[in-house]
């Protein structure tokens, strides 16, 4: 007893107490100081910037990373990319063999564009990006895109302009997010929400690579639809054709996937025993993307593919309030069909459902505000329009065309079982008492009414 | 001795009561009751709320948590249940620590060993439950507005991709497990039990029981309003978010364009969330003291924090079963500790200061006082 009250005594003396204090801090300070704070020196570390996923003819993935590696000349820093690639059972496990084979720590954190080669679609594709949900080092708001062919050959290809391939597609999906456009750039978050709502629909563009050799991207060309994916195309053949038609895209497509498309070439070589493999001795590929198609999912399944007017179609309607541009086409002028562009200022969109007597009713609005911005004839001065002039004819043509598009997009929706109106999600919301009633037969007992108006800007 | 303003009362809601709920909570409330999750939130505030009204009441007629305890328990009695309210807290730091260690070791530094990081935590827990009351009205008077600025950024970062048509239907076809949210949350609930052991300390006049309240209604809609807005961000994919407010500013279009700046908030809210979570230490302490030794809260404290260290260091590979194990079942004992007990306490003493003084009573009614 008499030890123990000396004790309590020194310790509860100022001295003491402060002598204690010191200490802590000093055990502190030596405990942070000599941490490194799980920082990853930068030397070790692999900026991945892009991941292409591919299937592997074993069932399992094969990943590339396409790694940014900053260097300085004497003028000027630039960057140039490398590729990494390796087959594995899972992406993760893949993502950890690219890793080891090259030393390099991946650091997923800085990933801005997942890349889904077209084999990878046959499957759920939700299996291959439930890791980027689930994981939290990666980032999940990463934008997420399909591809024509072999992502690895993105991946692994470059612009004239940009050596990164992920940095065009960034700087494609950064000016499209906000503008009505061809391009439906879209992350990853927001498409396995998609995939996990009610409707179990969601999209993502589909990235067709252009040779340098064509070097133009035509609006109205038709894309080439992966296998098994409904197309309707918006010009041309009628949806009663879409059998050939599909038949014909095989033809094209050089025997299916398996060729990886017109921008394979040079991208085959090196993968032999399901290790990694860095660079491999591929050569970088340049050429022109095209994302002005948009791939539709349903239940994780892709199943429907919109070209660029339908593309452009489903942009308006859901980016209500944002300006852009609409192509019309077809427009009958002195006996001659010219086309017109239309610079969007005023976008009032929205298809909203409801239940009519126990009928669910799709009201699909869209309220455009207009200037021409080019088109037309412009042979006599005395008659040509003045720009914030528009004629009834392009106005009907317009208006016409966007109620096709839309129709076009119904009847694909029907056939596919996909749902791009998110009418699942809003009857649940609305009219949840109605939603397991309904759920099954959204579709098939809809009826449609359109309020199209596309008007001078005032 | 007033060692605790009303003010200070107010901001201590504010700034510590919504902390320890916002790190894992939403995530699991998200899993099982959905876009709901809010109405489970509200009805645990709820109850915080009738117990809060009760402790108000009782500090206003001058009740002493000690002579309260004797007056309802008995001497023995009342240290019986101070050793058990000491374990309840434990049961409550060991949950609230284990979820800072997961948060920081999946978020933030994943290789960093979880001892190195939570070894300073038990060091700021064991420094506070050292000190008396009225530096838990500093800490607040400090992070109230650390807390306030934070919740106001996150605010900024996050509206712009959040979706509230998420949160609809509202309490459709959830009934059951909206109230199983709420079971399951209530481990996080239950702040107005440490102004319970801190009755005596504060004795609020006129107004201040209203500015008190207010403060409590503050903390309540922050935390409510912070889950609504982190399912509209997340909606179906809430659940895997198990570090709620890491990740909700990041899809706003600042964080895009100039990095993650919002995680400076996620680090402002950290150092808010080190004091927060041990406030359940800080009051186990003063129970354990309450028992014997006194005048040793080194000991005490070094007894609970050491336990607790060692508990976690040891635990901390069966952490998820752990925290699985309290949410699914410390729903019973956060009933009895959290409400039960202490609402007995206040109405034993209530019957009592009637049965005592019904002059006096009728004499304040007179007065209105």
């Amino acid at each position: 007893m008499g030890v123990f009250s000396h004790i309590k005594e020194r310790v509860n003396s100022p001295l003491w107490r402060f002598r204690f204090s010191a200490f802590a801090l000093l055990l502190l300070l030596v405990l942070y100081l000599t941490n490194d704070f799980a920082l990853l020196s930068i030397r070790q570390s692999a900026l991945v910037v892009a991941v292409g996923i591919d299937a592997a003819e074993d069932g399992g993935v094969e990943v590339s990373l396409q790694i940014a590696v900053p260097e300085a000349d004497d003028t000027a820093q630039k960057s140039h990319q490398e590729t990494v690639s390796a087959k594995a059972g899972t992406v993760s496990a893949a993502i950890r063999l690219c890793g080891q084979a090259c030393g390099w720590y991946p650091v997923t954190a800085f990933c801005s564009l997942i890349i889904l080669g077209e084999e990878t679609l046959q499957n759920n594709v939700m299996e291959t990006l439930d890791f980027f949900i689930q994981d939290a080092k990666v980032e999940d708001a990463a934008k997420v895109a399909a591809c024509q062919g072999k992502a690895k050959d993105i991946i692994n290809s470059a612009t004239p302009l940009d050596g990164v391939s992920s940095f065009a597609f960034e700087k494609i999906f950064s000016v499209n997010k906000n503008t009505i456009s061809t391009v439906n750039p879209i992350t990853v978050k927001e498409f396995a929400e998609g995939c996990f709502s009610q409707g179990e629909t969601a999209y993502m563009p589909y990235i067709r690579k252009v040779p340098i050799e064509e070097k133009s991207i035509s609006f109205r060309e038709q894309p080439v639809p992966p296998k098994g994916v409904l197309y309707l195309p918006s010009y041309g053949s009628t949806p009663a054709e879409k059998p050939s038609q599909e038949e014909s895209n095989e033809e094209k497509n050089g025997g299916g996937s398996s060729g990886g498309g017109s921008s394979s070439s040079g991208s085959s070589g090196g993968n032999a025993s399901g290790g990694a493999n860095a660079k491999a001795g591929e050569s970088q590929t340049v050429g022109l993307y095209d994302a002005s198609a948009t791939l539709l999912f349903h239940k994780g399944k892709a199943v429907g593919l919109l070209d660029a007017p339908q593309s452009l179609t489903k942009s308006t309607l859901l980016l209500s309030g944002s300006q852009g541009v609409l192509p019309v086409f077809n427009v009958k002028e002195q006996g001659e069909s010219v086309s017109y562009l239309l610079n969007v200022a005023k976008n009032q969109s929205s298809a909203k459902l409801s239940l009519k007597n126990g009928t669910p009713h799709l009201k699909i609005k869209m309220h455009l505000s207009v200037k021409t911005e080019d088109g037309g004839s412009f042979t006599n001065v005395q008659n040509a329009n003045r720009k914030d002039f528009l004629s009834p004819a392009v106005k009907a043509a317009a208006e016409e065309q966007i109620q096709t598009y839309f129709a076009q997009m119904l009847t694909l929706c029907k056939e596919s079982g996909c749902d791009a109106f998110g009418l699942h999600l809003q009857l649940y919301r609305k009219h949840p008492k109605h939603y397991e009633r309904l759920k099954d037969r959204l579709f098939s007992e809809l009826t449609v009414s359109y309020d199209i108006q596309v008007k001078e800007l005032k | 001795m007033n060692e605790f303003s009303s003010s200070q009362i107010f901001r201590f809601f504010v700034a510590f009561s919504p902390m320890a709920k916002l790190i894992f909570l939403p995530a699991l409330l998200a899993e099982n009751v959905k876009n709901d999750l809010w109405i489970s939130l509200s009805l645990c505030f709820l109850l915080d709320g009738i117990l809060l009204l009760f402790v108000l009441v009782l500090a206003r007629r001058g009740a002493d948590i000690s002579t309260l305890l004797l007056g309802a328990f008995g001497r023995v009695g009342s240290k019986i249940l101070c050793a058990l309210y000491a374990l309840f807290f434990f049961v409550k730091s060991f949950l609230f620590f284990g979820e800072e260690g997961r948060f920081v070791t999946v978020e933030l530094y994943e290789t960093v060993p979880l001892f190195i990081f939570l070894l300073p935590l038990f060091f700021v827990g064991f420094y506070l439950s050292q000190k008396r009351a009225r530096t838990l009205g500093r800490l607040a008077d400090i992070f109230f507005f650390i807390c306030l600025f934070s919740f106001g950024a996150l605010l900024l970062f996050a509206l712009p991709s959040a979706n509230f048509k998420a949160l609809l239907p509202v309490a459709f076809r959830n009934g059951t497990a909206i109230f199983g949210g709420a079971f399951t949350s209530l481990l996080y609930f239950g702040d107005p039990l440490f102004l319970f052991f801190l009755l005596g300390k504060f004795h609020p006049k006129g107004q201040e029981n209203t500015k008190i309240f207010g403060g409590f209604l503050l903390s309540a809609t922050l935390t409510v309003g912070f889950c609504m807005l982190f399912y509209s961000v997340f909606t179906v994919l809430a659940r895997f978010e198990t570090a709620s407010y890491y990740n909700l500013g990041k899809y706003g279009a600042f964080s895009t364009s100039s990095g993650r700046i919002d995680l400076v908030i996620t680090y402002l809210l950290r150092s808010v969330t080190a004091v927060a979570i041990s406030l359940p230490g800080f009051f186990a302490v003063r129970n354990l003291r309450a028992i014997c030794w006194e005048k040793s809260a080194w000991i005490w404290g070094l007894t609970f924090f050491g336990a607790l260290a060692i508990c976690l260091f040891f635990g901390y590979p069966y952490l998820a079963a752990f925290s699985e194990v309290l949410r699914r079942y410390g729903g019973y004992a956060a009933i009895l500790f959290q409400y039960l007990i202490p609402l007995f306490a206040c109405a034993v003493f209530l019957i009592k200061t009637h049965e005592k003084h019904p002059e006096k009573r009728g004499e304040k009614q007179v007065l209105g006082v």
